[in-house]
């Protein structure tokens, strides 16, 4: 139940991070079209594709987290059982659960200060894209923390098993 | 705790983990938070999540997916398969002429993407049945498209030289002039190997039988118009960049544009296309920025903590010729080259090599290119090979993992060998910016 609903989201979330892309080329596209077409370079551009881009590599990171298509050395698990590997898989399920628990703190705080504070980039936009970015961040890190809980009970189901 | 302990502890855990099985990205990212917690409480977490923040919000990062979309749009074209087919005009009934030819098609889009993984894998499905149809030796087939196919990142445009030169500060335009020589080298010499390989040993490398060779003029012309656009968006990405004109982003965006149109101009552009690009790009960022952010915040706990520092003594300590210093990091990264992917890499060991460096009293910029040819290296080494992963997914059932890693130590070698001219000649990576 829990698993589909979460399913749904991070395909969400893959989605709006897929359009971002394309609207960063477009923004890309227009910023120097403007600057050496018309001699009318934007204030925006630069800043808009940054916040843009790095929200869609934090949404990335649970579409990638729900695919387990991390990067793993197999060399030495390869030489497990199955038993074994099912064993060392809540244990590897455990330590990533702990590092997003951990970020999902340390972002947490990150993004409360700035939302106090009500920070802005301090540029000529001056908007407030780190109270955004910082939040996400922090949206982001509890997110996988939950994956990565769902995750690790589901390895363990298949202990018993 | 003292800094060498905590050295030890932090390495000794990495390598553990990372054998067990965890995701490199992850690996990285709990030894930060965890020792980040032990060694400074709170602050140290503080510490993690503004140096995150800090890497995601540079404006040089933006480049990366645009140069991935650009890649993924290319692979999606027709474009790999036309440059291909283009260029068995030149194969004619050279020996190994088909094996040749691949790593010219693999050279040139190189120049036109800067990730590896798609080439390998095109190629793996274009160039490998064919060479094997004509009898090819299976060791050479497949040693030729994993080391040519890895070419995407030293041939700029480079994501490693973008990570490389974001990491320690280095202009990227310099670093992608400076790795145009040492990139075409290292191609030509590969050439030059099958070149003689084959004609040492003919039946290596069987020509085209006589009717495939002749070729009408005409078609020849025809083959080869089709990759006059994607050729010219190439030509405007990198000239733009060496220019000046525009910067490494705004030239990497122009590219996607640039290879939109050319496919709408082909005609082969279709929504589904830019659609999987997108999706492909996702989840390319979404693995490389991860293990970036845990990379990244691990660095930065043992910065605090003194490492760089202790490092430094270690290594300055040693009685040794700057030049061996040198050598001996390029054994390092040869050795995590084995088991780490390049993002890992770069990060975690250039912020501590690259002061070193500069303290030597050596450019940064050609140690980028003694990188990024290492970074070859790492693609082809076992037991973690990116290259033969990529291949062994589309290579026919009979060609295991071991006989691909079997067929590439010879190219390791020729990489090895480009790797040590470069590292006695720095000239041949510095004089191409120089003359700027």
């Amino acid at each position: 139940m829990l698993e589909e609903k979460l399913k749904t989201i991070v395909n969400a979330m893959g989605a709006i991070a897929c359009v971002f892309f394309v609207v960063v080329v477009v923004m890309i596209a227009f910023e120097v079209i403007a600057r050496y077409v018309f001699d009318a370079p934007t204030i925006w551009s630069h800043e808009l594709s940054v916040l843009l881009c790095a929200t869609a590599f934090l949404l990335g990171g649970p579409y990638v987290h729900q695919h387990r298509s991390h990067i793993v050395i197999s060399v030495a698990s390869d030489h497990f059982s199955p038993r074994w590997k099912r064993r060392v898989q809540v244990l590897l399920s455990l330590l990533a659960l702990i590092f997003f628990l951990l970020l999902s703190i340390a972002t947490f705080w990150q993004a409360r200060d700035a939302i106090t504070f009500m920070e802005t980039s301090g540029t000529a936009l001056n908007w407030p894209i780190p109270v955004i970015l910082k939040s996400t961040f922090a949206f982001v890190a509890a997110f996988l923390a939950l994956q990565s809980l769902l995750q690790l009970v589901g390895d363990f189901r298949s202990l018993k098993q | 705790m003292d800094i060498g302990t905590i050295t030890a502890i932090m390495f000794g855990s990495m390598i553990v983990l990372l054998l067990l099985g965890l995701p490199l990205a992850f690996v990285t990212g709990l030894i930060a938070v965890v020792f980040a917690l032990g060694l400074f409480g709170e602050a140290g977490l503080q510490l993690i999540a503004s140096r995150i923040y800090g890497f995601m919000n540079e404006y040089v990062l933006v480049s990366v997916p645009m140069f991935i979309l650009m890649a993924s749009l290319m692979e999606r074209s027709g474009v790999a398969k036309d440059l291909f087919d283009a260029m068995r005009v030149w194969a004619g009934k050279l020996p190994g002429g088909l094996a040749i030819q691949t790593m010219l098609a693999a050279t040139i889009l190189g120049a036109m993407t800067g990730i590896i993984g798609g080439e390998i894998v095109l190629l793996g499905l274009i160039a490998l049945p064919q060479m094997l149809r004509l009898g090819y030796d299976q060791k050479l087939a497949i040693g030729t498209i994993c080391a040519g196919g890895s070419l995407g990142t030293m041939i700029p445009p480079s994501i490693v030289l973008v990570i490389y030169g974001l990491t320690v500060n280095v202009p990227i335009g310099d670093l992608f002039t400076a790795n145009i020589v040492p990139g075409l080298i290292l191609s030509a010499t590969y050439m030059a190997y099958i070149f003689i390989r084959c004609q040492l040993d003919p039946s290596l490398g069987p020509p085209a039988p006589e009717h495939e060779r002749n070729i009408p003029l005409t078609q020849k012309l025809r083959m080869l118009k089709g990759l006059l656009l994607p050729m010219l968006v190439m030509a405007s990405v990198l000239g733009t960049i060496y220019t000046g004109i525009a910067s490494v982003t705004e030239a990497a965006g122009m590219g996607v544009v640039g290879t939109l149109i050319a496919a709408a101009i082909r005609g082969d552009l279709r929504w589904t296309m830019i659609r999987e690009s997108a999706e492909q790009t996702l989840r390319a960022c979404g693995m490389l920025l991860w293990l970036s952010f845990g990379a990244t915040a691990m660095i930065g706990v043992y910065n605090l903590a003194g490492g760089p520092a202790f490092v430094r003594e270690i290594i300055t300590g040693l009685d040794v010729s700057p030049t061996a210093i040198i050598v001996l990091m390029m054994l390092v990264l040869v050795v995590l080259g084995c088991i780490m992917d390049w993002v890992g890499i770069c990060l975690l060991t250039m912020p501590i090599f690259v002061p070193i460096v500069k303290q030597l009293g050596y450019d940064p910029v050609w140690f980028g290119v003694l990188f990024c040819l290492n970074m070859q290296i790492s693609y082809l080494s076992p037991p973690f090979g990116p290259a033969a992963f990529y291949l062994k997914g589309v290579a026919p059932p009979g060609i295991t993992l071991n006989r691909i890693f079997a067929s590439l130590w010879p190219f390791i070698i020729l990489q090895g060998c480009v790797l040590a001219l470069v590292l006695l000649f720095p000239k041949i990576a510095l004089w191409l910016p120089s003359i700027n």
